[in-house]
């Protein structure tokens, strides 16, 4: 005896999260900001 | 594509050089002339030079056997001031791979498995503290500028902030700036390591 067909169910998925910006890392920044980052007016 | 920072004369000779002593070299030089040279931080000083090879090397050796040239090599500034009133003095561009060096290093006590300190190196707690909490500051406004959330020192364990403290010192140092020698504000070409610039671009992916 046959199967009844039946109609495929779509189960219901959480819809993603908006992608959040990645964290900022300071190798990233530009070249006049990492001068600036080096702190020069701090001692060694 | 060249630095503005860097003379095309400089842009040049980088090309050619390999320790941290012929890149700062190289940044250095504001201009070539038929047997003359320039350097970016003695503006309209121009140093007699007879280079006998052709090369980087022969360069640097004719510039050291000018008394003027040498002296003036020997005291270069090593902060330029604030460029406005919300933003903080900077490296002269002439130590642009200290500043890249140091950068890269900030990343790396974030993202490295194994961070260690340099052993030789003595620095008091309130020294840490003062050298994460100024690295934060350009990461603060630079985060502020692009709404992006800037990695926090303060999130790193002691270990690793030290370790970046002393090994910020140990690349200082590198570049002839030690604490003694930061009293004063300027630095010597001379003094400059003759180590080749560290392979910064081959860092793991970070988290």
């Amino acid at each position: 005896m046959s199967q009844p067909t039946r109609t495929p169910v779509r189960t219901p998925v959480e819809s993603p999260a908006p992608e959040q910006n990645p964290k900022l890392w300071p190798a990233e920044i530009c070249p006049q900001q990492k001068r600036e980052m080096a702190s020069p007016d701090v001692s060694p | 594509m060249r630095d503005p920072e860097l003379s095309i004369a400089g842009w040049l000779l980088i090309g050619q050089a390999k320790t941290l002593r012929e890149r700062s070299f190289a940044r250095l030089v504001q201009g070539l002339q038929h047997d003359s040279i320039e350097f970016c931080h003695a503006p309209q000083q121009v140093f007699q030079i007879h280079p006998v090879d052709a090369s980087l090397e022969g360069l640097m050796y004719a510039c050291s056997a000018n008394t003027w040239a040498r002296d003036i090599l020997s005291v270069i500034p090593i902060t330029r001031p604030a460029r406005s009133a919300v933003s903080d003095p900077e490296l002269v561009p002439m130590l642009q791979d200290l500043a890249d060096i140091i950068a890269w290093e900030a990343t790396q006590a974030f993202s490295s498995d194994y961070y260690p300190g340099i052993p030789d190196i003595i620095m008091p707690d309130d020294h840490v503290e003062l050298v994460m909490q100024s690295l934060q500051r350009e990461m603060d406004r630079e985060g502020k500028s692009r709404q992006r959330e800037p990695a926090e020192f303060a999130s790193l364990n002691k270990d690793r902030q030290r370790a970046l403290a002393e090994r910020r010192r140990w690349w200082f140092s590198k570049f002839s700036i030690t604490p003694e020698r930061w009293e004063t504000g300027k630095w010597c070409l001379w003094q400059v390591s003759d180590e080749s610039m560290p392979e910064m671009g081959r860092a793991p992916a970070y988290a």
